[in-house]
């Protein structure tokens, strides 16, 4: 349907020009499921006479329409005149007002358009905001999973830390592969960080080298990707 | 959080009109303009590797893009008490479109505009040229302004003039935004670009350790369609407003992200100029609530899903260590059309030593003075020999004053949505809290300052705003810009 209207419009060859006091004529194109105006947007110059024409060749199933125009600053639109079918008169209208004009025929809502009035001389509004001759339709909105990666933290459990000989043997279970590291504070200061790496399951390893003193030891897992898990403490005294 | 989503009433499509509505209004005896496009229902999105592939050419395909953050705009001049600024209102192009130029009309000929930071104390002043060759005006939405720097609709500059709008920051930390206001043209020139982030701070904010700089992301978010040549496409719709077929953040279409593993403040705004969203992180991740239009909330609520209308901003905190190095995330727009699910994705990367925290307080509710009016506002359709959108049966009248509230009082205003769409009310120069949706309490996010107010179809909201600072005349309209073109406005009067 939408290529019929389009052979239609082809076949109008409207005039597009926009000199002084010139008339731009606005049709209607019905097809069987539908009525359109064309154009949608007119960019007159004042003085100039906008054309809305109903029956003209080709439109072969012309439907009753009527032109409401709706001025600047205006809430009530204008009501131009009204057409029954295969009417032959068109409705003209002498644009005066400066501004931005909608027309709309009210038997058919979607038949709407855009009147735009300038000062004569004066070059129309660039159209980054109008209606073009042709969409470019977004029929697309494939784009995969909404997550994707690793959501789940690593768990650290069985913590436990023993003074072994001159060392300290610190014990955890991993629910997957990271590194934990292993913090020791005496009294509030962090004294030493070891990074210990661990399969899933349990690790255990001793570390030396640490001086006599009540230590706090505090360890957080962190797995490939970065995730890290609940902060485990544990106490141990050495000396 | 002591609050579950699911337990109060929040907009679950209820703006769109069901078959026989549309039968109804299009064949009977009534005026009735709107352009009929029913494209616009719901369908899933595509999620085949064939679909993707297909795509992969195409230049709406999501997350090629990676987020833009708008620039920051630099003062002029600045000195302790005062920062002064120049924007030049203009044509531009923006790349909007992998590989095309989309004619634009931007604040400094950009889309979006740049971001100004103020500080509350510091006054603004924002000298704005109209190089655009079309009357245009500014208003800044959620500040507290003078009536002569609100950006009243007939308060506008001709095209080839300028004018300074000075801005007293007299209010709380909040993300306030500014945006053309021209008098029944706020549709054409809100969507050609004219919108931009106003971030104002405080000393109260400063104290939360809040994420900073590149971690406070603002998000504008808009819906656009486009021509064969990549310009942007509006096609009327005085019913439900422009809806288009792709989504924008920041100007592109559905950007990637890349965020460290660390906590970040994002600050949606709808900058569209009808369409509602309801944002869902991936499958639900609950995201952090801090801020509404007017400012900080209370304390931080958690929320799995954010409806956001038109004009309304929401700021969260989202916390990216919880998720793994290398992990994908789609910000979803729930209940979208195919090609207006996907908002953006954030792809997260290793994060350095976190500086921010989750504050359990952010800023306490002030106290109001007493109520002083009362005041019901009908919201309809009116269809009948003409279309338009009314207000107490009312249209926007620029000689009219439609309330005189006394400054520093409060007001209890109900607006009733007698119509088949939304409407997101909203006051100019004043914040508001909402008191009621249908008789119940609003959403606790809907709690602090606000300055829009989403309005259903046949509910009814009470909103109580304080008329605090100024004096004067300013508008209060529905934001949805076709509404308030066509002319869902009205006009108060602050008096002493």
């Amino acid at each position: 349907m939408r290529l019929v209207a389009a052979a239609f419009v082809a076949a109008l060859a409207l005039p597009a020009t926009a000199s002084a006091q010139s008339t731009h004529v606005v049709a209607a194109v019905d097809t069987v499921s539908s009525s359109t105006w064309n154009p949608t947007l007119v960019q007159a110059e004042q003085g100039d006479v906008v054309r809305w024409s109903f029956a003209q060749p080709g439109n072969g199933s012309a439907q009753p329409h009527n032109v409401q125009l709706i001025v600047p600053g205006q809430a009530a639109p204008v009501p131009l005149g009204d057409r029954a079918a295969n009417a032959p008169e068109p409705i003209d209208y002498t644009a005066g007002t400066l501004g931005d004009f909608r027309y709309f025929c009210s038997i058919h809502a979607q038949m709407q358009g855009r009147l735009q009035v300038r000062v004569p001389g004066t070059s129309p509004t660039p159209p980054p905001i109008e209606t073009g001759p042709q969409g470019l339709p977004n029929s697309g909105g494939a784009f995969g999973n909404l997550e994707e990666g690793d959501f789940r933290r690593p768990r650290l459990t069985g913590v436990a830390v023993k003074r072994r000989g001159a060392g300290v043997r610190v014990r955890f279970r991993l629910s997957e592969r990271g590194t934990v590291t292993v913090r020791f504070l005496r009294r509030g200061k962090a004294v030493r960080t070891v990074r210990v790496s661990g399969g899933a399951g349990t690790t255990s390893r001793t570390i030396r080298g640490l001086g006599d003193g009540a230590y706090r030891v505090e360890l957080r897992a962190a797995d490939r990707a970065g995730l890290r898990s609940a902060k485990r403490t544990a106490r141990v005294t050495i000396g | 959080m002591d609050w579950e989503e699911g337990s109060v009433p929040w907009g679950d499509g209820r703006d769109d009109l069901s078959r026989r509505d549309v039968l109804k209004r299009s064949f009977g005896a009534v005026a009735f303009v709107c352009s009929f496009d029913l494209a616009t229902q719901a369908r899933p999105a595509k999620r085949t590797a064939a679909a993707i592939r297909a795509q992969a050419g195409s230049p709406f395909q999501p997350f090629r893009a990676e987020l833009q953050v708008p620039p920051t705009l630099l003062p002029e001049r600045r000195t302790r008490s005062l920062e002064r600024y120049v924007l030049d209102m203009r044509e531009g192009t923006a790349e909007v479109l992998h590989g095309m130029q989309t004619p634009v009309l931007g604040y400094d000929g950009l889309f979006p505009g740049p971001t100004i930071r103020a500080r509350r104390g510091v006054k603004t002043e924002i000298r704005q040229v109209n190089a655009a060759g079309r009357a245009l005006n500014v208003h800044l939405h959620g500040g507290v302004t003078r009536p002569d720097s609100d950006g009243h609709p007939h308060d506008f500059i001709p095209p080839g003039d300028s004018r300074t709008y000075h801005y007293d920051n007299v209010q709380h930390a909040a993300t306030l935004w500014y945006h053309d206001h021209a008098h029944g043209e706020t549709s054409q020139t809100l969507f050609a670009g004219l919108a931009g982030f106003y971030l104002l701070s405080d000393d109260l904010e400063s104290g939360l350790e809040l994420p900073q700089d590149e971690y406070d992301v603002p998000l504008m978010i808009q819906d656009r369609s486009f021509n064969a040549d990549g310009s942007f496409r509006y096609v009327l719709d005085l019913d439900r407003g422009f809806r288009g077929d792709t989504l924008l953040v920041n100007g592109q279409v559905a950007p990637r992200m890349r965020v460290e593993q660390r906590l970040y403040r994002l600050r949606f705004l709808n900058a569209s100029n009808a369409r509602a969203y309801k944002l869902r992180l991936g499958n639900g991740r609950p995201m952090l609530q801090i801020g509404s239009d007017g400012g900080l909330l209370p304390k931080p609520i958690a929320r799995t899903e954010i409806p956001m209308e038109p004009a309304e901003r929401v700021d969260v905190l989202v916390d990216f260590s919880d998720f793994g190095r290398g992990s994908k995330l789609v910000l979803q727009n729930v209940g979208g059309e195919a090609s207006t699910t996907a908002v953006m994705r954030f792809d997260v990367v290793r994060g350095g030593a976190e500086e921010a925290r989750v504050p359990k307080r952010l800023q306490p509710a002030a106290k109001l003075p007493p109520v002083n009016a009362e005041r019901t506002f009908p919201l309809t359709f009116h269809g009948l020999g003409s279309a338009r959108w009314e207000i107490s049966e009312r249209v926007f009248g620029m000689d009219r004053v439609d309330v005189r509230p006394r400054r520093g009082t409060t007001e209890l205003w109900t607006f009733v949505n007698n119509s088949t769409r939304m409407h997101p009310m909203h006051l100019h120069g004043y914040h508001f809290r909402v008191v009621s949706t249908n008789g119940r309490f609003p959403h606790p996010a809907d709690r602090g300052w606000k300055d829009t107010v989403a309005v259903h179809p046949n509910q009814s909201v009470t909103v109580r705003p304080y008329f605090d600072y100024f004096g004067g005349r300013y508008v209060f309209h529905c934001h949805a810009a076709e509404h308030g073109d066509m002319s869902m406005m009205g006009q108060m009067e602050v008096v002493a």
